[in-house]
This record gives C-alpha cells, sequence and structure tokens, in this order.
C-alpha cells in the first residue's frame, strides 16, 4: 500500500478517540479539519479499504457489561505441538488474542468471558491437554493503564504484521 | 456515574451494542443508520450511545489502527520483577505515564515467576523500546525485566458482547 499522507495522519489522529456523538459526526470532524465532510468520508473508507483501519466502532469495558477477562500463559514442552494447542485455543470465540512467544511459557493468550465458571471450563479443557505441561491463569489484580491509539506517523506505510 | 458497576441492559440495548462493535456506517448520519436497523429513532441512539461514553461503557469510541501500518512496528511485551504488591503498584502508576506504554498491569506471582508487573511497550524502533525500558528502569527503581518477545500471532481479534454464539 502507498505511503501515509500527513492528511491520512490527521486523519487517523482525529478518528481513533472520541469519536462525535451527534447527528453528522464527519460533518463536525471535517470541519475542524477544514476539509468537505465527503472527502473525509472518502479518506476513512479508503484507510479501512487498505486495512490502516482495521475496524470503525466502540470499545466496550467489559467488566462494565458484567464480563470476566484474564490473560492465560501456557507451557507446551515440544513447540512441533505449538500449532495444535494454538488452534484449540483460537477456537473460542472468548479468545481475544493469542501470541506465541519466546519464553518457556510459550504461547499466552486473552480470554474474555460471560463468567468465572467458563473461563474456568476453557483453562481446565486446554490445561488437560497431554502436549501441556502447566497452564497459568493470570487475571489482573490491579490495571495502571489500557489504551490503544497511536499518533499517525506520516510518510510511513509500514510493513504488514509479523 | 463511572466506576465498575455492571449496567443493566435490554434487549434494544444489547443489540445496539452488537451494532456499534461491528463496522459503523462510514455515512454522514450514521446514528441514523443504526436506529433503523435495531428499532430506535436517532435521537434514542444518540442519547444512549452518549450515556455509555460519559459513564465509560464505552472504554473507546472511534477507529481501531492496525499499529504496524502507523510505524509503530515494535512492540513487547515485558514483565517486571516486583513481588511486593505495593511496590508493585508505584511503579505501575509511573509506568501508566509513559506514552509508550499501552497496557500496565499487576498481575499474580507464581512458582518460578516473580514476575507482576506486565507492560506492552510499543515503539518506531527497536532501539526505540530499549531506551523506553532503560528511562522505566531509571523512573521506577526496578532492576530487573523480561521481554516475552511475540515470534507469531495466533489470533487477534475484537470481543463480541452479547454474540448469540458464545458459551454461556
Amino acid at each position: 500500500m502507498s505511503a501515509l499522507d500527513a492528511l491520512d495522519a490527521r486523519v487517523l489522529d482525529m478518528v481513533q478517540t472520541g469519536f462525535p456523538v451527534c447527528e453528522r459526526p464527519f460533518a463536525e470532524l471535517a470541519g475542524e479539519l477544514e476539509i468537505d465532510e465527503d472527502e473525509l468520508l472518502e479518506r476513512v473508507r479508503k484507510l479501512k479499504e487498505s486495512g490502516v483501519i482495521r475496524r470503525f466502532g466502540a470499545v466496550f469495558d467489559s467488566r462494565r457489561l458484567g464480563y470476566v477477562s484474564t490473560l492465560v500463559g501456557v507451557k507446551i514442552p515440544d513447540p512441533a505441538h505449538l500449532p495444535a494447542v494454538a488452534a484449540a485455543v483460537n477456537a473460542y470465540p472468548e479468545v481475544t488474542h493469542n501470541y506465541q512467544r519466546l519464553n518457556e511459557y510459550n504461547l499466552w493468550f486473552t480470554l474474555i468471558a460471560a463468567g468465572q465458571e467458563r473461563i474456568e471450563e476453557i483453562i481446565a479443557t486446554i490445561g488437560n491437554m497431554p502436549q501441556v505441561e502447566t497452564i497459568r491463569n493470570l487475571p489482573a489484580l490491579r490495571l495502571f493503564k489500557i489504551k490503544a491509539d497511536f499518533k499517525a506517523v506520516a510518510g510511513r506505510s509500514g510493513g504488514d504484521a509479523k | 456515574m463511572s466506576g465498575n458497576s455492571k449496567v443493566k441492559m435490554g434487549e434494544q440495548d444489547r443489540k445496539l451494542i452488537r451494532l456499534l462493535q461491528e463496522e459503523l456506517p462510514l455515512v454522514s448520519n450514521p446514528y441514523e443508520e443504526l436506529g433503523r436497523r435495531v428499532g430506535l429513532s436517532e435521537s434514542e441512539v444518540l442519547q444512549r450511545v452518549s450515556a455509555w461514553v460519559d459513564s465509560g461503557v464505552i472504554r473507546r469510541f472511534g477507529a481501531t489502527v492496525r499499529h504496524q501500518r502507523v510505524g509503530y512496528s515494535y512492540n513487547s511485551m515485558v514483565v517486571w520483577k516486583v513481588t511486593d504488591p505495593e511496590a508493585a503498584d508505584r511503579a505501575g502508576e509511573i509506568f501508566a505515564g509513559f506514552a509508550e506504554v499501552t497496557h500496565c498491569y499487576r498481575r499474580p506471582q507464581f512458582e518460578g515467576w516473580p514476575y507482576t508487573l506486565y507492560t506492552m511497550v510499543h515503539s518506531t524502533s527497536e532501539q526505540g523500546i530499549g531506551q523506553t525500558l532503560e528511562k522505566m528502569k531509571q523512573a521506577s527503581g526496578l532492576q530487573e525485566h523480561r521481554g516475552l518477545l511475540s515470534v507469531k500471532e495466533w489470533k487477534k481479534t475484537s470481543m463480541k458482547y452479547f454474540s448469540e454464539q458464545e458459551g454461556q
């Protein structure tokens, strides 16, 4: 894909957080950017088509909706078994992130479920797989920060995710 | 009324939440369009969404950017050795002030694992990660950390709340 231009970078900074809740939100943002509403909509559509914008919507606070979340670390001694365990983990819609990492705990995933029982059920099922030596449930005891917006850097097209 | 209390949601709220976590229609009047799909007027949608944003039920509203594509190609999950919860909390507050740190949590200790503070550090270069870690060490006084380098992304998706297929 082509590099982001200066306007793309400004658009990205503006649409990542605090999207206006009013009848014509894009018109409001376009006013601040001093461009037309149609031009802004077209830019946003293109940024989505090219994959720079992964999603355009709301991120909810899982706890406020009554959901329980945790981080799980898994030790799989034989790396040849990793794909099978990763696939079993991925099959749950409650799993949002799943990464292989350079550590004796070599698979780490996040779980968000409608209740604690469901969390424990999933962890027990994965933990009982013969390829898994140890599984650790690591719920947050305290949250200091959660933020996921980035200032866009104009001129960088960025490669694909590793 | 922000806080951590659970909010009661009716069926229409759930429908609206389902749509809001999908794709916002990229049209001039997206809230009117959402209302049409769930059977609410534009003003009823605006009222609900504003209340959720104000009270923190909606944590963030807008575009989620693939950060590898905006220049922040380097990230590392870094865990810090600190076993005293109070010391961990002090360091956690300090780390939260770093722009390069997007996530910071304290999690349980377990056998052979004295790392209780978890941070996600982002940068535009590998060098930048190292420099940030150095600054974090100086600011917090914590010495030992481990980077859990990700070698493969098996899954990365957004949570779908109130989805009909989720196991209960």
